[in-house]
């Protein structure tokens, strides 16, 4: 017989309906098997959590630096390997796009590769079988030390 | 007997806590130190979309762990200490004005958003989705928010989406490419997700180029594109994450073609003494060996684990990647595994496709959804290089299966003829994967 702790949507602590939301820790109301939520009040995650709003709440609209308020960089120059990985990489994944995009008569993507790399790399690399690309791939991807 | 070993990590995220963790378990006698620029550990960044779109009703639940933790496991977490200089010869790095010396160092440095390199990037209302306390206020600021954009349609980017148009507010997207996570995903695969998010009042603009900011007294007035410009609050960058190496580079750590530091499969760095994980490496891809960079959360802290055992002294390794990926965008679920049709098709990798929209549940049980399903083999041999689904639910699971599938080199005959469960509340007779192998079958 199945454990009527276990039926029945009354019987799930609120706490747990709130976290997960009632159909989904019931199935239609017959049955479920509610997990604990995290950081239960009065744990030290818990209280991690209220220090760490409590601090945020206390600085909103305030002027002044935050830690981590930008994590934002502008890339390093790229090697020369990376860079043409990069623009080759979106040139290609561009040529794809508009190709899906005529089907579905959609918009394209933004064209942003360059002229040279749509209308000349783009067509040697396709002309290139697979296999030889496979193999320049393994040789440029600067992976070492790997089980394959 | 010589002096325990002293391994310092760098970065408090998914990698640097599973690295100091796994450390210490595997080397005891070890002193594990951990430096966090930030104020918070073990938290979950990828919950904060949904606090914000309110489908998680605070901030709090979100912590896994608090810091008084590690110091009963014997972990030495330095909170709100920035390594500001790194010494690969003398072996030390500079902390909080402190010199700490190291017999091994792990480098979970983690990621940044690039920065659009446009007029107007440092406009205030340009708004970033990493750290917890800013998301706490930024949850604070969304009460006063009218209109937002949010740049490029990424996995965190329609998270966001669905999160500001859950808040009742006026929702652009604003991407380059043709369509939905047109990075990762099929068009065909992305569509529903992407009529789901229309529904919800999200207002896409694909195709477009970002110009500039504009705004008055610093803040944020309209984002400017080449279609024109979108009046906003707020602009939520979701671009594409750069690997933090600022520090590893400083020491001659070796940098590969992603921007990522190169590791082994035992996430040992160039530098002997030095490992690496998480967001700032690149790990190969399975198929192609292709090196890859910004995977998911569960990637680095296992990753992370990998590298916080073999500096305690132990022998692990890490496989080459698969990536089963998955998500909620709207209220339809989406994921797949290795290449998709679209990102095949790219880099010249020869395929077939194999289709099938299947069904989540028995037809006639209450709650069934549609699954589509599309694999793709190699022409010949049928051996599966990748897939993607979409549906109203079992993405994730599938997704893992796919992946694992793949890992282990099943073929479309494999899976034609896999078994699978049934029962009409949890599945269908017939598994949609299956289907679709069946159908792929024909093309061979």
């Amino acid at each position: 017989m199945s454990n009527p702790r276990l039926l029945g949507s009354e019987t799930i602590p609120r706490s747990v309906q709130e976290y997960f939301g009632h159909d989904k820790v019931s199935l239609f109301g017959t049955g479920g098997m509610p997990a604990a939520p995290p950081a239960p009040p009065g744990s030290p995650a818990r209280r991690q959590g209220e220090a760490a709003l409590a601090d945020a709440l206390s600085k909103v609209g305030k002027p002044g630096p935050r830690i981590g308020a930008r994590p934002v960089v502008t890339p390093p120059k790229p090697s020369l390997v990376a860079g043409m990985r990069k623009r080759g990489e979106r040139a290609l994944f561009e040529a794809s796009m508009r190709e899906f995009s005529r089907r579905r008569v959609a918009r394209g993507p933004h064209a942003g590769a360059g002229l040279v790399w749509r209308r000349v790399f783009v067509p040697v690399y396709r002309a290139i079988p697979w296999t030889i690309k496979r193999r320049m791939v393994s040789i440029t991807s600067g992976v070492r030390g790997w089980r394959r | 007997m010589g002096q325990p070993d002293r391994i310092c990590v760098i970065g408090g995220g998914a990698a640097g806590i599973s690295a100091a963790s796994m450390a210490k378990r595997t080397n005891p006698d070890a002193t594990v130190i951990i430096c966090t620029e930030f104020e918070d550990v073990a938290y979950s960044p990828c919950g904060i979309p949904y606090v914000l779109g309110r489908e998680i009703p605070d901030f709090e639940r979100l912590f896994l762990a608090g810091p008084e933790q590690y110091v009963e496991s014997g972990v030495d977490l330095r909170r709100e200490t920035v390594v500001t200089e790194l010494d690969g010869k003398n072996r030390t790095m500079t902390a909080g004005g402190e010199t700490i010396p190291w017999d091994r160092l792990i480098v979970c440095s983690g990621f940044n958003y690039t920065l659009p390199d446009v007029p107007g990037n440092d406009l205030e209302g340009l708004t970033y989705v990493k750290n917890i306390r800013r998301g706490m206020e930024l949850n604070e600021t969304l009460n006063d928010v009218k209109k937002a954009v949010v740049l490029e349609a990424s996995p965190l980017g329609v998270e966001m989406l669905a999160a500001l148009a859950h808040r009742g507010i006026e929702t652009h997207l604003v991407d380059e490419g043709a369509w939905l996570l047109s990075q990762v995903a099929d068009p065909d695969i992305a569509e529903p997700v992407q009529k789901s998010l229309e529904s919800l009042g999200v207002i896409p603009h694909f195709g477009v180029k970002l110009k500039g900011f504009e705004g008055s007294n610093g803040a944020l007035g309209a984002v400017v594109t080449s279609d024109g410009a979108i009046e906003a609050d707020i602009c939520v960058v979701a671009t594409h994450k750069e690997p933090e190496t600022t520090l590893a580079r400083s020491i001659g750590l070796k940098v590969g073609s992603t921007g990522g530091l190169v590791v082994d499969e035992r996430m040992r760095t160039s530098m002997d003494g030095v490992y690496a994980a998480g967001d700032c490496v690149e790990v190969p891809q399975g198929l192609t060996g292709l090196a890859l960079q910004g995977l998911t959360g569960s990637h680095a802290m296992q990753q992370g684990r990998v590298a916080g055992a073999n500096a305690g002294g132990g022998h692990r390794r890490y496989d080459p990647v698969y990536i089963p990926w998955g998500m909620v965008g709207g209220t339809v679920q989406i994921g797949g595994a290795s290449f998709g049709e679209h990102t095949a098709n790219s880099l010249g990798i020869p395929h077939i496709v194999a289709r099938a929209n299947g069904i989540s549940r028995a037809r006639y049980y209450p709650g069934v959804q549609q699954v589509l399903v599309k694999l793709l083999a190699e022409p010949g041999t049928g051996r599966l290089i990748g897939g993607q689904m979409v549906g109203g639910e079992g993405v994730k699971e599938r997704a893992d299966f796919l992946s694992f599938a793949l890992k282990r080199g099943a073929t479309l005959e494999d899976i034609a003829w896999m078994e699978n469960v049934y029962s009409p509340p949890i599945g269908a007779l017939y598994e949609p994967m299956s289907v679709a192998a069946q159908n792929g079958l024909a093309q061979l």
